[in-house]
């Protein structure tokens, strides 16, 4: 079964309905017994870096989050915060995944980032089987990771950014996969079927 | 450009007003979540949604009619309607909600905007600046501050606002054309906000213009519950 990591802060409604429409059993729970139990994980995500780690730290959850053996997927801040460091309020962040998160330049660009833009699959991934090159997910956000080793989309907005990146069985979207339509979707599927 | 197209609720309908007039409007559907859901599945998957009554009693009223639409997956919704508390905006966002619109309590109290903004991230937030006769109106239309709208607009980025949704009142569902100027306007003052505009789009003509002059987004209400422009040419602007 799937477990929707409850941090008070998150989208946890809209990736249930995703989930639901999925046809797939989930549970969303804040306590490590239970979240033990489930076979994948997703910790989704709004808001902003700071409260998301503190209130995972409040409910105990930042050690045993860097541990995980079960496929995880985190959304667009729950993809933020596997990096080492993010620049929003100068976060420590849960460095499964080596990097930093900063803001984009809004000297230049408007920010945040919010709309539909296309991914570029850069790397072979389970994650994005059955997407086609450039396809369209919708994106909000203010912070954004470069690009690196562990990326597999990248997406441009003024400079390339990591769309999706993925370090052994972790995953992270910056995009709202529960909020991209019918390709959105597909991505939680091969999560779910494939990863 | 992204396209909202609006859903507003009133005693569980999907209605249209003229010119945010409650004795003026029409009934479009009784169930505003087939209404969405329909929108949806042409391919349209973002929302603006006004709870009218909300708007008037200054707190969320249609909460069923709110629900049933946020449990539609796939969506990114964003609702306004008179919200003033930050119980109203938890439940919204509990319930699924992608963003609130902030209308009345941004000019009467904008520093519990800014603080809410801070607490729950700028992307969450639209300002809604209603023009009327030149100036912000605000409580639900009913009332006028003696404010412009760039003072406005100035004093909510300061606040750290970033979205705003311009709607020319006088122009709002009567499908007479936006008001090109006032967006024109406001844009080259603040180059870096996300202009959505609001109020007037008759025609896909009117899109166009909107998304040459810069406009991030547009809601379309009465012009698409009317047919002037149809769901297939809407969904062709949103990923452009």
């Amino acid at each position: 079964m799937i477990g929707i990591i409850d941090y008070g802060a998150g989208n946890i409604r809209s990736v249930g309905n995703a989930l639901d429409r999925l046809g797939q059993q989930y549970f969303v729970s804040n306590n490590i017994a239970e979240l033990q139990r489930a076979g994948k994980l997703i910790l989704p995500g709004v808001g902003e870096a700071r409260s998301a780690m503190e209130s995972l730290g409040q409910i105990g959850l930042l050690r045993w989050l860097t541990n995980v053996t079960v496929p995880f997927l985190g959304i667009c801040i729950g993809m933020q915060i596997l990096f080492d460091h993010s620049d929003e309020r100068d976060t420590a962040c849960l460095g499964v995944v080596p990097g930093r998160i900063s803001r984009f330049d809004d000297t230049k660009l408007k920010v945040p980032h919010i709309g539909w833009n296309r991914v570029n699959v850069t790397a072979t991934s389970p994650l994005f089987s059955k997407i086609r090159d450039n396809e369209f997910f919708y994106f909000v956000h203010s912070f954004r990771a470069s690009v690196g080793p562990n990326t597999i989309g990248m997406t441009e907005y003024g400079e390339a950014f990591s769309a999706a990146v993925q370090k052994q069985n972790f995953y992270g979207v910056q995009f709202h996969a529960e909020k991209s339509g019918d390709a959105g979707i597909q991505v939680l599927k091969n999560f779910i079927e494939l990863c | 450009m992204l396209i909202y197209p609006a859903i507003d609720i009133y005693q569980g309908n999907c209605v249209r007003l003229r010119q945010g007039d409650f004795a003026s409007q029409n009934v479009y559907s009784d169930s505003p979540s087939a209404v969405a859901r329909s929108f949806r599945d042409a391919g349209l998957n973002s929302l603006h949604v006004v709870d009218l009554e909300g708007a008037k009693e200054s707190h969320i009223v249609n909460w069923e009619a709110l629900t049933s639409i946020l449990e539609i997956d796939s969506m990114q919704v964003q609702i306004g309607g008179g919200i003033r508390s930050r119980e109203d905006i938890c439940r919204l966002f509990d319930a699924g909600a992608a963003r609130v619109v902030i209308g009345s309590l941004a000019v009467e109290s904008p520093h519990v905007v800014q603080d809410w903004i801070r607490e729950f991230g700028t992307e969450r937030f639209v300002i809604a600046v209603d023009v009327r006769d030149g100036a912000v109106a605000h409580k639900g239309w009913l009332e006028r501050a003696h404010l412009t709208a760039s003072t406005f607009v100035d004093a909510m980025a300061r606040a750290g606002a970033t979205s705003f949704l311009c709607t020319d009142i006088n122009l709002d569902g009567m499908l007479g054309g936006p008001n090109l100027e006032l967006y024109r306007s406001l844009l080259a003052e603040f180059p870096s906000i996300h202009l959505i505009a609001s109020g007037g789009v008759s025609q896909i003509r009117d899109i166009e213009n909107l998304a040459g002059i810069g406009c991030h987004a547009v809601v379309v209400g009465k012009a698409l519950y009317e047919g002037k422009v149809t769901t297939d040419q809407l969904s062709g602007f949103t990923k452009k």
